[in-house]
């Protein structure tokens, strides 16, 4: 079942389209990583999902309304988004998690039940042992898992994340995209940025290559991650094997000191 | 332990202002105090006495809009900086101010109204068209600040020197010249504007962590838009009422924040807290050197100053 419809959205900031006639479909239950390199329009993509940003031209269909037909309310209660927090302030773990149960309440007042989503989702990041720290005391790996709690908070079908494992360590790195993996398995929808591709290709149930704009590719880890196809995305020089453990396509970048000519091999 | 320490907080919290709007009523050129009122009723006892309340409800519930518009402001501007007058609110409400008392001195209070709200449209319309970009409504109401203060200057320039004085007091921020005959409708007004807020506390909570914070809560432009209105007519009102009073609305809503960041205690509390500072600088203003009047003003710029000075050397880590 169809969740997402783009048609033909362009967006730009300036006068150069960062978006350049993008057309893509998003089913129910997919676990989609966008990756590509630096500045090809990823976070704008995901910006027009969340609604942050409204593109140029285009239609963004959910459940085939438009978007912009939609109450912004009821599409936060829809569709959840964890983005960097701008300005990080030292509310509570706790208080900060209950924001994210904003868009279900009215006046902002919250009922037994809305308290108990919100402990749960505490829960289900197990970010119970920190709950009444303040963030600004917070480490990222932690901060992240805060902020992906506010948006389970959200109930929502579908989460958007943008580049939710930047400058973690493997072990939050993993146990993010667990929690993720674990969401995916219960039936949501999940959209996520992600510029680690070997983590992309174990997780994700599906990669979209994004380029200039451009959608390069869209396929399953196993079709998409070849040697051909990665380093055409990001221009650089990089070998592709299979994982023995999870028989998952694996990138090796190859190191510049290492010169490595694979057409001589 | 911990528990009765909570207690006396939250009972201090309610009981000081009390016990400071009494002191504030017992003190005044006149040895009248609330209890000689007890003992002595008689009719003067109970005209100063019903003069100085006045003036402190005036000053509570100026310094009570002050410290709440300072809160929004300070959540939509995502600055901590902000200010009831950041926009310029005070600008042209001196402007206007000033039209009036040299040129008419009359409607002094209706036309400081008119200035301060004719500068939060234009602050408006711009915010609109920029989206709420706060970095550039900031910038555009510092701009307007900076064109109505030159105004005002060059009025100065040919003017009369009594009148000069008399702009200058009013701008300084002086209860003296309240017009205490819209004291309830003022209080009223006031309240409900402060209420009203208080029932958008969570989108303050959200709009403060950023703009895409908002947007991805599905808090929309006319939220963002009720709480601009409420913050810029809470401070048009005062500016009209009681003059420029600086500082209030910057300090109050940090000192409480090191308290309590979630709106649904940060704007009573601030409130609370602005209005008995107010009482505290006037009741300083009007006794320190009796019979003469020092406007409240400078005395919130002056000790406000100072003591935000020393918080912030106390508590450098939590701003």
């Amino acid at each position: 079942m169809k969740l997402f419809e783009c048609i033909n959205i362009v967006c730009s900031y300036t006068t150069i389209p960062v978006l350049n006639n993008i057309s893509l479909t998003i089913n129910n239950g997919d676990f989609i990583g966008i990756i590509g390199p630096n500045g090809a329009g990823k976070s704008t993509l995901l910006k027009c999902l969340a609604r942050i940003l409204a593109p140029v031209s285009g239609n963004i269909y959910y459940n085939g309304n438009d978007i912009t037909a939609i109450p912004k309310k009821q599409y936060a209660q829809q569709v959840a988004t964890v983005t960097e927090i701008e300005h990080l302030l030292p509310y509570t773990v706790e208080s900060f998690v209950a924001l994210g149960r904003f868009p279900h309440s009215s006046f902002g007042r919250y009922d037994d039940e809305d308290i108990s989503i919100i402990d749960n989702a505490i829960a289900y990041c197990a970010i119970n042992t920190i709950k009444n720290k303040k963030l600004t005391q917070l480490s990222s790996g932690e901060l992240q898992r805060v902020n992906i709690a506010r948006a389970l908070a959200q109930s929502t079908q579908c989460i958007l994340l943008d580049e939710p494992i930047s400058h973690l360590d493997i072990r939050h790195t993993t146990a993010i995209m667990d929690i993720l993996q674990d969401l995916h398995r219960n039936g949501s929808t999940i959209i996520t940025i992600i510029h680690d591709i070997n983590i992309a290709s174990e997780y994700c149930s599906r990669i979209i290559g994004l380029k200039q704009g451009t959608i390069i590719f869209d396929d399953t880890p196993e079709k998409c991650i070849t040697y051909h196809t990665i380093e055409a995305l990001f221009d650089c020089i990089c070998l592709v094997y299979n994982n023995p453990i999870s028989n998952k396509p694996f990138v090796y970048p190859v190191p510049g000191h290492i010169q490595y000519n694979k057409h001589r091999q | 332990m911990k528990m009765l320490n909570k207690i006396t907080v939250w009972a201090s919290i309610f009981l000081l202002p009390g016990f400071i709007a009494a002191i504030a009523l017992s003190m005044g050129p006149t040895d009248v105090t609330i209890f000689s009122a007890i003992n002595n009723r008689s009719a003067t006892t109970a005209a100063i006495l019903l003069l100085r309340l006045q003036r402190v409800s005036m000053a509570f519930i100026v310094g009570a809009a002050l410290a709440t518009s300072g809160c929004i402001f300070q959540a939509l501007l995502k600055n901590p900086l902000a200010e009831p007058y950041t926009l310029g609110v005070s600008s042209g409400a001196a402007l206007g101010a000033t039209v009036a008392i040299i040129f008419t001195m009359q409607w002094i209070s209706a036309f400081a109204f008119c200035g301060g709200l004719f500068t939060v449209i234009v602050i408006y319309v711009i915010a609109k068209k920029i989206q709420f970009n706060t970095t550039a409504i900031i910038l555009a109401g510092i701009s307007m600040s900076f064109v109505l203060s030159s105004s005002v200057l060059l009025l100065f320039a040919f003017s009369k020197p009594d009148a000069i004085h008399k702009a200058l007091m009013w701008l300084s921020g002086d209860l003296s010249m309240a017009r205490f005959e819209y004291l309830q409708p003022l209080g009223w007004g006031i309240l409900i504007l402060i209420v009203t807020a208080l029932l958008f506390h969570r989108q303050l909570d959200i709009i403060s962590f950023g703009t895409r914070f908002a947007a991805i809560h599905g808090i929309g432009f006319w939220q963002i838009s009720i709480l601009f209105w409420i913050a810029s007519l809470a401070t048009s009102i005062t500016v009209a009422a009681a003059g420029i009073i600086g500082f209030i609305g910057l300090i109050i809503p940090h000192a409480v924040r090191l308290l309590k960041t979630e709106h649904f205690l940060l704007i009573p509390l601030s409130a609370i807290a602005g209005g008995t500072m107010l009482v505290i600088a006037d009741t300083i203003g009007r006794t320190i050197v009796m019979p003469y009047e020092i406007p409240c003003g400078i005395i919130t710029g002056f000790c406000g100053g100072i003591f935000f000075l020393i918080l912030l050397l106390k508590q450098k880590d939590s701003i």
